[in-house]
């Protein structure tokens, strides 16, 4: 019977095509190829590998091996594909956020990310306008699909013509829905600037407006 | 309030005693990156290129990593000399002198021009030393893996590759910096560049470059030279250097090794006990026997003691591997400050005797031989492989290879590459090419060592050395980038881009070589920052590639992260907007950076990254970047400077521009308040806030609570 291990999760790291996952400990590395990766409840990631003690070079010392160990390892507990979306105005600053989750594959809409992903994805958005202050010159489209990545982590980008622009950010990738959704919630922008009181760069506070985003985020994304 | 004019007199005081912290002298291995003390940071200098002090710096420490290796193996009557000097032998006495050679040191180049160095370097190394870095591999490669698809090509994978130094790196600079914090907490030292700045980063890449491991696959810890000495003392000289010549040449060096390097014989004269006269019979004597690569050099075998009159401390090696100094400063903790080993002397005499020695070794022995050996195989090898003759021959190779391999005997057999010991000997065209490249790039003519490596890289290919293609790729990137012509578009992506990623996927992947990996990775970083503009971004890419290397939150790590940032800063945007400009990706690395800086308890080096990154963020109107940022400030024990220089009054601007400069402004102002501010910002701003987070459990700056028990969180 083999043994089960379970390795600490800020130890394992998966490649970005959950291949092979890495663990590192204090004299070496260890990389578990022909990886299984399970999604499990509530976005856990599951991944079970077999391996045999010969494939370890140097044998980390907390994993005694016998012949053949499953180690299951727990792998960026809420990555199920969750969404941050911004709406940045032209000084830097948000106008209108939102996290959702998908719907997709019997999700439930609620959006996954961990308390130190939050603020991440703000820095993440904030500093892919750099990216978009080169490309938006490059591309004909209002939609310049994925900007920037950071880690496993994409940016999408909708410019308008006020340089408001759409992020979202996203951690798998799919250019056409996401495209559909920008397209809604251009018009939905256009609306609420229609609105007498308000004015540009102005934050957007709408219980519609977000109920409405909220739609449009559960029928494409 | 005393005005934060000058020193106060207790911190000058506690300065110049500051030998007192027991196990360190911070102040030599931090004073011995040179000008970087002086440098201003990076971000400090907001003009669209880097000050040239950096460049020449970065370009420096470059130069020097990629030296000659020359081994010394002396007879222990020399050591004995050298002792009784009060020094442990005579490979730590001349060492320091090999980083520096005096002088100008002129190579000719591939075209024949003469190409004058002001800043010639050799790294000396034990004889012995060369073999044990080898047989690291020997004993390791036993137990290394061996699995059914990596079987037949890993088998004697040296695991020497896979350098001890890194950890150790890591650790000495957990060292320096827990003493930097040390001095800046005590007032002893003030915040300033030679304590946050990149001076670290810079120290921390000398150590990564400073322990190269013996490999198949390069030939940079290769001997070129070895140096024998006896000494004056000895009562059968020649016979002892023939010993010594026929020992070495006996050393159970790998194979891979050329073991046709230059001898250099010493003789060592006793000034204090020998006869001049008869040493000088001896020398000529051994001018007869051994050629003309001999030199006397005459030492004085007394102690020095500092109030001799011509004493002169003993140089400190700037290229100590993290290993060693680390053992140093252990040993230096144990010891009393009275006897404190850093501060040994010798006479001015012998010191300059030294530097003669090293000069003329270098100058009129190894460049020239070094030269020799560059033009013949430039012209018999790495030109017949150019010629036509050469294609033919790799041709009908590869054909006969080919069919050979139809016939089913694999086409192996028809290169030279030896996969069981995954190397080349050292005797064939591929190896000498590889040596001619390495030698070449040691005398800094890139443009050859660009071509050749791009020569033979095809050929390793051809034989599936993945190791020796992934050290050539490395190679052909980092001398394209020394030659100086500019990077295209098309470079980057075709050239830059594909070499590094196949060679990283080579090391990290095929042989597990972190070490190799971080250090292709870093030098070409450094490299393409210097290139500035979009070759900055591209630098930051492959330093965020770096840090998926090191996934733990170590010193190392944090480093890394800060350079990611610091190399989106080099890329400036055009016009008064910034456009194109990277400002908000570098502000994001710098905070990303701080933060594993707090994790490590290094609250100074956070505060300095929050500095850099705090403009962009100030007036941000994201709720949890600010939160986040907010937090950080506190944790790190941040005081707003601007705050402070408000409250002391408007009075001293002309001053304290004055202070800036002197890098004084964090102890003057410190001093300033010394009653009321300082007390809040140790005990009750970083450490009241830090226990609030403890019930998240996952708050990684709890760890610094352990060393503060006082701490109760009146919170």
């Amino acid at each position: 019977m083999p043994l089960v291990k379970t390795l600490p999760l800020d130890d394992v790291i998966l490649t970005e095509d959950e291949s092979t996952a890495v663990y590192r400990y204090d004299s070496g590395v260890v990389s578990f190829a022909d990886l299984q990766i399970a999604r499990g409840e509530r976005g856990l990631k599951t991944g079970a590998v077999t391996i045999s003690s010969s494939f370890l070079s140097p044998s980390p010392s907390h994993l005694s091996l016998d012949i053949v160990v499953v180690f299951v390892i727990i792998i960026m507990a809420g990555s199920s594909t969750s969404y941050y979306f911004v709406i940045i105005g032209t000084k830097d600053n948000p106008l209108y956020e939102a996290e959702f989750g998908s719907f997709k594959q019997g999700g439930d809409g609620i959006a996954k990310f961990r308390e130190e992903q939050r603020h991440m994805n703000q820095f993440i958005a904030h500093s892919s306008l750099d990216c978009i202050e080169d490309q938006q010159w490059a591309s004909k489209e209002m939609y310049l699909k994925t900007v920037d990545k950071f880690n496993n982590t994409w940016v999408s980008c909708f410019l308008t013509g006020g340089n408001i622009k759409f992020l979202l950010v996203h951690d798998t990738r799919s250019d056409e829905p996401i495209r559909q959704f920008f397209t809604d919630v251009y018009d939905l922008y256009c609306k609420t600037l229609m609105n007498p009181f308000y004015e540009v760069n102005m934050a957007i506070r709408s219980q519609t407006f977000d109920q409405k985003i909220k739609a449009a985020a559960k029928k494409y994304l | 309030m005393a005005l934060p004019l000058e020193i106060p007199p207790r911190a000058r005081s506690a300065m110049s005693t500051s030998k007192a912290s027991p196990m360190y002298n911070l102040r030599s291995s931090i004073a011995s990156t040179g000008s970087t003390t002086s440098l201003t940071s990076l971000f400090a200098g907001t003009g669209a290129s880097l000050p040239r002090d950096i460049v020449d710096d970065i370009k420096s420490v470059i130069h020097h990593a990629f030296v000659p290796h020359i081994a010394v193996h002396v007879s222990d009557d020399v050591d004995e000399v050298v002792r009784e000097k009060g020094l442990p032998d005579f490979y730590q006495l001349i060492r320091p002198y090999g980083e520096k050679v005096q002088g100008r040191i002129t190579a000719r180049d591939s075209q024949g021009s003469s190409v004058p160095f002001e800043d010639f370097a050799v790294r000396f190394v034990r004889l012995s030393d060369v073999v044990q870095k080898s047989e690291r591999k020997g004993s390791a490669s036993g137990n290394s893996f061996r699995n059914g698809e990596y079987g037949g090509t890993n088998a004697g994978i040296p695991e020497a590759i896979n350098s001890e130094e890194l950890p150790l790196a890591d650790e000495l600079l957990d060292l320096h910096l827990s003493h930097a914090e040390e001095l800046i907490d005590t007032n002893l030292a003030t915040e300033t560049e030679s304590h946050t700045g990149q001076a670290f980063y810079l120290l921390y890449l000398r150590k990564i470059l400073s322990g190269f491991p013996v490999t198949p696959h390069e030939t940079w810890a290769h001997p070129v030279a070895c140096l024998i000495a006896i000494s004056s003392r000895n009562t059968t000289p020649i016979d002892t250097l023939r010993q010594l010549y026929k020992s070495g040449s006996e050393v159970n060096v790998p194979g891979y090794v050329n073991k046709e390097y230059l001898r250099y014989y010493v003789l060592v004269h006793d000034e204090d006990k020998d006869d001049i006269v008869k040493s000088a019979a001896l020398f000529e004597q051994m001018k007869r026997h051994f050629g003309l690569h001999c030199h006397l050099i005459r030492l004085r075998s007394t102690t020095c003691i500092v109030s001799d009159e011509d004493s002169v401390p003993v140089a400190k090696s700037q290229w100590l591997p993290a290993s060693e100094e680390l053992a140093d400063l252990h040993a230096h903790q144990e010891e009393d400050i009275e006897s404190d080993a850093s501060s040994r002397f010798i006479h001015g005499s012998d010191e300059a005797a030294i530097k003669t020695m090293v000069r003329e070794m270098v100058a009129q022995s190894v460049i020239p031989f070094m030269e020799r050996n560059i033009a013949s195989w430039n012209d018999q090898i790495l030109s017949r492989r150019k010629g036509i003759g050469g294609r033919v021959l790799s041709f009908s190779r590869r054909f006969l290879g080919s069919t050979g391999t139809r016939s089913t005997s694999s086409s192996a057999t028809a290169s030279n590459f030896d996969s069981a010991t995954n190397s080349y000997d050292p005797m064939t065209p591929e190896a000498q090419m590889r040596k001619l490249a390495d030698w070449s790039f040691m005398l800094r003519d890139w443009k050859l060592a660009y071509d050749v490596y791009n020569t033979i890289r095809t050929d390793f290919n051809n034989d599936k050395a993945w190791l020796h293609v992934a050290g050539a790729q490395e190679m052909t990137i980092i001398s394209l980038l020394l030659t100086g012509q500019p990077i295209t578009p098309k470079i980057r992506a075709d050239t830059i881009d594909v070499y590094l990623d196949a060679a990283c996927y080579s090391y990290v992947t095929r042989f597990r070589a972190i070490y190799a990996a971080l250090r292709c990775l870093l030098v070409t970083v450094e490299l393409l920052r210097l290139a500035g503009g979009s070759s900055a971004e591209l630098a930051a890419k492959w330093a965020i590639k770096a840090l998926d290397l090191n996934i733990r939150p170590t010193v190392g790590r944090a480093l890394i992260s800060q350079r990611v940032g610091d190399c989106y800063a080099v890329r400036q945007g055009a016009g008064s907007g910034g456009w194109g400009g990277r400002r908000r990706k570098a502000a994001m690395w710098h905070v990303l950076a701080a933060e594993t800086w707090i994790r490590l308890g290094k609250f100074a080096q956070a505060r300095h990254c929050i500095d850099v990154a705090m403009p962009k963020y100030v007036s941000t109107e994201f709720v949890l970047i600010r939160r986040f940022v907010e937090q950080m400030r506190l944790d790190s024990g941040y005081v707003n400077l601007l705050d402070l220089k408000i409250d002391t009054g408007v009075g001293g601007t002309g001053e304290e521009v004055v202070e800036v400069e002197n890098g004084d402004e964090e102890e003057a102002l410190d001093e300033d308040d010394d009653g009321e501010a300082e007390k809040p910002r140790f005990d009750g701003k970083r450490r009241s806030i830090l226990i609030p987070q403890t019930p998240n459990g996952d708050a990684p700056g709890v760890m610094t609570m352990d060393e503060s028990p006082g701490a109760d969180g009146p919170l």
